[in-house]
């Protein structure tokens, strides 16, 4: 399945897929299953994800229409990308793919980032409100 | 035999020579997937439904995997060992798998995933391999971010290996604090080979969905002892 439903947490969202190496597979066609997963995919991302498969997708599509239905389900299912990377559009961290494996590991430190950069982010959103505060404080004297 | 909780962290525990032993013993081929058949069960998807998108955490080299391709479902699996994966695209598994540590969260959407199934591997959870490790924070984002990643109705069955009654409630108490509801089921309880433990969530409430019933569960030795083989989550 191509990877456009993985996501960095907190941190950016969809991540920008690299292909160096694709594998078409055979997997029988399920239309059930692309029944089911149309509603919940981000078409943005998936139109991303075509672009760098080399994928023609109509801009928008029904799941009537089997030809549309059976590309998609070709995309999703039966393109798998061996080789190349995920990277996070907000951070720029690039996670590999190899042999057909993502690589989603965070080190140690990266999730310590995570929970710094959530509480500089509160600390930056109560300094905004303090500053608006004063803002009005002013606007009320005036 | 000693827990391989105890031996070393999953991702160096199961290094190659293991997760050969793992692919290749059919007795613990067999188990996994019997394991991984009576999760599904207790899934308890209707017949038509088809298709649908499941995640296996913990996936390992894809045995559970397989179950799920031959209900025709498609499933993502993601496992910290290497070696396991290795394994599992060897094999030529149908799901996709990624490397991913459970205890740090799941990368997807929210609401991406229609069930989830786990095969032994939430109690690694209990553990902290790392000096940076804290279990009870680890469980809670797991659980959270399963959570998310479900679809609201959506369900998930986790089978695991409690060390103590103590590691049963830590898992249970983390997983209702995230929101779902649900409870334990115990097979097998009067067995000590055959019993085997299954947390039952859903993400919406108990009314609309109850919970499956235990199997080998011997109706007198219930009123006997006194004890319930299916523990519900109760919200206090």
């Amino acid at each position: 399945m191509a990877c456009t439903k993985k996501q960095c947490v907190g941190r950016g969202f969809p991540l920008k897929l690299e292909a160096n190496e694709i594998a078409q597979l055979s997997q029988p066609f399920n239309y059930e299953f692309v029944k089911n997963i149309f509603p919940k995919l981000d078409w943005n991302g998936i139109q991303l994800v075509a672009k760098q498969l080399n994928v023609v997708l109509p801009e928008q599509g029904s799941v009537e229409d089997e030809e549309f239905v059976k590309t998609l389900f070709n995309l999703l299912c039966n393109l798998k990308v061996i080789n190349g990377s995920l990277t996070c559009p907000s951070c720029n961290r690039v996670y590999p793919i190899e042999v057909g494996i993502p690589n989603m590991l965070l080190k140690e430190e990266e999730i310590y980032q995570d929970i710094q950069r959530m509480a500089d982010k509160e600390k930056e959103a109560q300094e905004e409100e303090s500053d608006e505060e004063e803002d009005s404080d002013e606007e009320m004297e005036e | 035999m000693s827990r391989p909780e105890h031996v070393a962290p999953p991702e160096i525990y199961y290094d190659e020579s293991e997760s050969r032993k793992y692919s290749q013993n059919s007795r613990i081929i067999d188990i996994q997937s019997q394991m991984a058949e009576r999760a599904y069960e207790l899934l308890s998807l209707s017949d038509d439904k088809e298709g649908l998108l499941i995640l296996d955490i913990g996936c390992g080299s894809g045995i559970s995997g397989d179950v799920l391709s031959d209900h025709g479902h498609q499933w993502i699996g993601c496992d910290i060992s290497k070696d396991m994966l290795n394994v599992s695209v060897e094999r030529e598994v149908v799901g996709d798998v990624m490397l991913r540590d459970m205890g740090q969260g799941f990368p997807f959407r929210a609401g991406s995933f229609d069930a989830a199934i786990s095969i032994s591997a939430i109690q690694w959870l209990c553990n902290a391999e790392k000096s940076h490790h804290n279990p009870r924070k680890r469980l809670l984002v797991f659980f959270q971010s399963l959570f998310q990643i479900l679809t609201r109705g959506g369900k998930a069955v986790l089978q695991f290996y409690p060390e103590s009654s103590a590691q049963i409630e830590m898992i249970t108490a983390a997983a209702l604090r995230c929101g779902f509801t649900g409870g334990l089921l115990v097979d097998y309880p009067n067995s000590s080979k055959a019993k085997k433990y299954f947390l039952v969530l859903f993400t919406g409430s108990t009314g609309s969905q109850s919970m499956p019933k235990a199997k080998g569960v011997d109706s007198n030795s219930i009123e006997d002892g006194g004890q319930t083989q299916v523990k519900y989550l109760v919200n206090s």
